[in-house]
């Protein structure tokens, strides 16, 4: 048989399982349960619950927008008496926001896509090849990037200025996409040995290579997972604060977390302009969160193998 | 059939299964070249170079390494900010690791199973983000969100104890040593909560709604679905939380560097931050690698527990399964 | 596809093994021939973000004064610099000529380390060592083959270009208001505080975890002590008797304060930014603070102010210089670096920050804003309707520097001093600690940065 048909083969049976599911949620949609009062109690808990969580984040957008004045006469919690949107135009002179964004775009991205293909080759071979000592090679991963990063910063500082890679953005997507691939692994692993066999076995006797297993049966199944990670990796690397400080020094490497922290400058600190920093820089990771998170409900479940 | 047959019959397939184990096995090695090389080059070498280091006196920069052999780690024997700061980890398993993810498990169940059947997808998506989002934030800025919150005089929270309870005298949150650690702790649970509901969530991603179908028409209550069909089907992700946030609890930092740098009187010492004063405050390079390096072993056994922990509860799950 | 993955595998081994290989020949660190180019120079210093930041007008000044050298920067903070310096400074991409953080247990520790550039000839050349105090001067002088103490006989490995000191602050409405007069020495400091507590009013803003709290720690302490004190502290000179009278006045009186009700026993917690924004909405009559604030406490506030130097500390007080700026040893382009300290030690600069009470630490200046040029006007205009009150500061200062009055700051000694006065002293605010114990926990400390730093 051709790959070529297996290819075909698998991607019917995924699709067939799929709308198969898409079937079922519309039944239910027709017929909802019986409703109660209980069900608004429930909702409106988990919407305190939810203000509670934003609430600091609400402090953050009111003195985002006071004048200096208003922010050292009045208390943080007070309302501001006008808006004032000097802090931005601050922040934005001060840090050259386009540069840093666009540094902090291309470091999370690339890094986290490193990420995420490195631990799906790995939990392929780990979770569903079993290669012999894989727990123990999860635990070395893990226990690896669990090192207090005071731990391997003097080695790494050195070697990168070594290959003269010390102020540039590619020594974080190595450091954070390999820090991120042990997690990613072991998540992806621990998923994956719970993989169904059938379907593995149904592939192999369809004549597929581990290649296009991966690629036509693993992958579209972990796609949900892979999703979750991306986001975490993206996230993670975005606000990674440790690395970028000590390796990005000059201001036309530097990410947005360290043009905030810089704005602390000595001694004096400008409460508006780093709220109102803090605030737009917060725009692209929540934008970019809001865009995959629908991924993260989409994903097509294992579980539904029978 | 009897005990003697069923056993035999066992073995045999043992052996059989044996072969086609190695033969399924094949071929996967190559997929892990990569990420071995990086983790080997970017881990594992500066790993050991750590451990060299904590073999010397050395102030860093160009200047010279004294050998000490386990002088450092002697020292540390007798070093009682070292063991307070250890046993202050064990607040902040219970503020990362404890609390977010018995309160993530029912958040995410009922986000998924309840909130999402009777409100619709979008309503639980909304909610899960709301729970995310101070993961987004930066630690530096939370920091100064939290002193706003905490602070004894004109913070939030004492506002409230005393315009609303009426305590006559609220906590100093942050400079009080009896107090500091629930103020860190507090901040820690804000900020992890989103995490294992993120990742439960997903998870539940992956369970057949059919399941919870047929055991609603079965007249099962949220409650024994929960246990019945969620907490088994997300058994892995449960494994994955707990060891990563146990990890990220050992070696803590952020929060204690912009809440309380570790005070007041040491109250809030961690690990971590004892390690990077030693390092980048006092310029005691070989000091503070031992620290790190015995952090580094403490998460190592820590974490192997519980890897060993999820193996045995794995291996049991695929024993059940074949029987 | 199979042969794909293995010829990336190869790659990535090759790499590892170069990686490898540099680093075993990392460990002596490159030094290349200071093969000096002066056309290039990288600028980093403490930034701030309220559009008027001093050095951004005093780069835009030397670029225009200095058209062939090409100018980049840097902008940092010092919590940042606090935290990385030691590493920024040994990279192949380190600054030219950075701001960081004074005392031995900063510049001090680096030039130790061989990170930072000796500029005892720059200092000469250009004549720094006649234009500086000499008390002054000792700021920026360190041992570096003795673990970098700070002393009047090490050598220049910083530049100091302005001054700082710390003061009281009074809020002269409250004191009108009350019928209470503003102190002129401590015994009417300590009754004027009595007063505000008779009328229900707690008199001092404070914080415990940034500077207040130590500095006036130190403040009292120097109320008892002389300069050989202040040497023995700061520059290992002699033996310290931590049962002397400073340390027992110092940590007594503050733990009497406290009791009496002057400072809030709640402010362990607070920082810095807590107490000058109190102070500044006029929660509280007093403030014992550093000069860095008199900008904001004449902006922000919205009473009539006025200010002294900490009443009987006129001869010996806590001051020193602001951040020191130091060149890395690894940078390419020191003259340059030199050429540009030394233009912010000239008039232009001098006399510019004399009129935004930047203090400078040229005593011949006397501050007129209508000599600054253009480029370098303060944008936000924060100082040019108080000329008169920017000059009292700046004369405040200068009595300070005659009377040869700047006894440093008290965590300057080593490293683990900050955090450890800090914690010690935060004890003494809320009261769960003794005066007999924060002293022993300060005594600790500073006997551990001592041996630390090799001293017997």
């Amino acid at each position: 048989m051709s790959t070529a048909t297996v290819k075909t083969n698998v991607k019917h049976g995924i699709q067939a399982r799929m709308s198969r599911i898409e079937r079922k949620e519309n039944r239910k949609g027709l017929n909802k349960r019986k409703k109660g009062p209980l069900r608004w109690v429930i909702l409106a808990l988990c919407l305190v619950l939810a203000v509670l969580i934003l609430a600091p984040l609400f402090l953050m957008a009111i003195n985002a927008f006071k004048t200096p004045a208003d922010y050292t006469t009045g208390s943080p919690l007070s309302l501001p008496k006008s808006l004032y949107f000097g802090g931005l135009v601050n922040f934005w002179n001060a840090v050259n926001f386009p540069q840093k964004l666009w540094n902090s775009l291309w470091i999370a991205v690339i890094s986290a896509l490193i990420s995420v293909v490195l631990s799906l080759f790995n939990s392929f071979a780990l979770g569903i090849g079993r290669v012999r000592g894989s727990s123990f090679i999860i635990a070395i991963f893990m226990i690896l990037t669990m090192l207090p990063g005071e731990g391997f910063i003097y080695p790494l500082f050195y070697m990168f200025n070594a290959i003269g890679m010390g102020n540039s953005g590619w020594t974080i997507v190595i450091i954070m996409g390999i820090i991120n691939m042990a997690f990613g692994t072991y998540l992806l692993s621990s998923v994956m040995s719970t993989f169904p066999r059938e379907i593995l076995e149904a592939a192999q006797i369809d004549g597929a290579g581990r290649w296009r297993t991966l690629w036509d049966v693993v992958f579209p199944i972990m796609k949900s997972n892979l999703a979750v990670l991306f986001i975490f990796f993206f996230i993670w690397t975005w606000n990674e604060f440790y690395f970028t400080l000590i390796f990005l020094v000059s201001g036309d490497t530097q990410t947005i977390p360290i043009a905030i922290a810089s704005l602390q400058g000595d001694r004096i600190m400008d409460v508006p302009t780093i709220n109102a920093g803090s605030l737009i820089s917060l725009i692209p990771a929540l934008i970019f969160f809001l865009i995959f998170q629908r991924t993260l409900t989409k994903g097509i479940t294992a579980g539904a193998v029978k | 059939m009897s005990s003697h047959t069923r056993s035999a019959k066992k073995r045999e397939l043992t052996a059989q299964e044996k072969k086609y184990e190695k033969k399924a096995r094949s071929g996967y090695g190559r997929y892990l070249i990569l990420g071995s090389v990086g983790t080997v080059v970017v881990l594992l070498i500066p790993f050991v170079i750590n451990i060299w280091i904590s073999l010397f006196n050395w102030r860093g920069g160009f200047s010279k390494m004294r050998w000490v052999g386990l002088g450092n780690y002697s020292k540390l024997l007798h070093d009682a900010k070292f063991w307070t700061s250890f046993s202050n980890s064990l607040y902040m398993i219970v503020a990362m690791v404890i609390i977010p993810t018995l309160i993530g498990l029912i958040l995410s169940a009922v986000l998924f199973d309840y909130i999402g059947q009777e409100f619709g997808g979008k309503t639980s998506s909304f909610l899960r983000a709301c729970y995310y989002i101070p993961q987004i934030l930066p630690v530096g800025v939370a920091g100064i969100l939290w002193n706003w919150i905490l602070n004894s005089q004109t913070g939030a929270i004492n506002r409230i104890l005393s315009g609303m309870f009426g305590v006559a005298n609220p906590p100093d949150w942050l400079g009080d040593p009896s107090f500091a650690i629930y103020a860190v702790m507090l901040m820690l649970i804000w900020s992890q909560i989103g995490y294992p509901v993120v990742i439960f969530m997903s998870a539940l991603g992956r369970v057949d709604p059919e399941l919870y179908e047929a055991a609603a028409l079965d007249g099962a209550g949220w409650w024994k679905r929960f246990k019945a069909i969620t907490l088994p089907q997300i058994k892995p992700e449960v494994f994955v939380v707990v060891l990563t946030c146990t990890v990220a609890a050992l070696k803590v930092f952020g929060p204690v560097y912009v809440l309380t740098k570790g005070g007041p009187q040491s109250s809030t010492l961690v690990p971590s931050y004892y390690s990077y004063i030693n390092f980048f405050g006092k310029s005691q390079i070989g000091y503070g690698a031992a620290i790190a390096s015995v952090l580094a072993i403490l998460i190592a056994i820590v974490a192997s527990v519980i890897l060993i922990f999820q193996n045995r509860s794995a291996a049991a799950e695929r024993e059940g399964a074949r029987v | 596809m199979k042969r794909l993955t293995k010829a990336k595998g190869i790659v990535a081994s090759v790499g590892a093994v170069a990686m490898l290989l540099s680093m075993a020949g990392c460990g002596n660190g490159s030094s290349e021939a200071s093969g000096d180019d002066d056309k290039e120079l990288n600028i980093s210093w403490y930034y701030a973000s309220d559009g008027g930041d001093t050095f951004t007008r005093v780069i835009d000044q030397f670029k225009k004064e200095n058209p062939d050298i090409k100018v980049t920067e840097t902008h940092t903070s010092f919590p940042q610099m606090q935290k990385n310096g030691q590493l920024i400074m040994q990279g192949d991409d380190a600054p030219d000529v950075v701001q960081y953080n004074q005392g031995t247990s900063s510049v001090g520790n680096l030039a130790s380390q061989g990170i930072l550039a000796d500029l005892s000839d720059y200092a000469s050349q250009y004549g720094w060592d006649k234009k500086i105090p000499s008390s002054m001067q000792t700021i920026a002088k360190f041992k570096a083959d003795e673990n970098g103490i700070m002393s009047p006989e090490g050598q220049w490995y910083g530049v100091p270009l302005q001054g700082e000191y710390t003061l009281a602050y009074y809020n002269k409405d409250l004191f009108e208001k009350n019928g209470i007069e503003i102190p002129k020495t401590f015994d009417e400091l300590e009754s004027a505080m009595q007063k505000f507590v008779d009328k229900g009013i707690t008199p001092v803003a404070f914080e415990g975890s940034e500077t207040a709290a130590q500095h006036l720690w130190y403040e009292l302490a120097l109320s008892k002590a002389d300069r050989d004190w202040v040497n023995k502290y700061q520059s290992y000179s002699g033996a310290v008797d931590w049962n002397s009278e400073p340390f027992t006045y110092a940590a007594n009186t503050l733990d009497s304060w406290v009791k009496n009700g002057y400072i809030p026993s709640n402010s362990g917690g607070l920082v810095a930014e807590d107490m000058i924004t109190q102070f500044c909405a006029g929660k509280y009559p007093i403030m014992f603070s550093g000069s860095w604030w008199f900008g904001r406490v004449n902006q922000d506030g919205k009473f009539k102010s006025e200010f002294a130097t900490f009443p009987g500390n006129e001869k010996l007080s806590t001051a020193g210089s602001g951040k020191l700026w130091v060149v890395p040893e690894k940078s390419k382009h020191k003259a340059a670096a030199a050429k540009f300290l030394d233009f912010a030690l000239g008039e232009e600069t001098q006399n510019m920050l004399g009129t935004e009470a930047g203090l400078p630490v040229d005593t011949s200046i006397d501050p007129d804003l209508s000599a600054v040029p253009t480029l370098m006007k303060n944008p936000n205009k924060t100082f040019d309707n108080i000329q008169d009150k920017v000059k009292e500061m700046n004369s405040v200062f200068q009595t300070l520097l005659k009377n040869d009055a700047i006894a440093y700051y008290p965590d300057w000694p080593s490293a683990g001093m900050y955090d450890s006065l800090n914690s010690a002293l935060q004890g003494i605010i809320n009261q769960k600690s003794t005066p007999e114990k924060a002293t022993a926990e300060i005594k600790a400390a500073y006997e551990e940065g001592k041996a630390d730093l090799g001293i017997e």
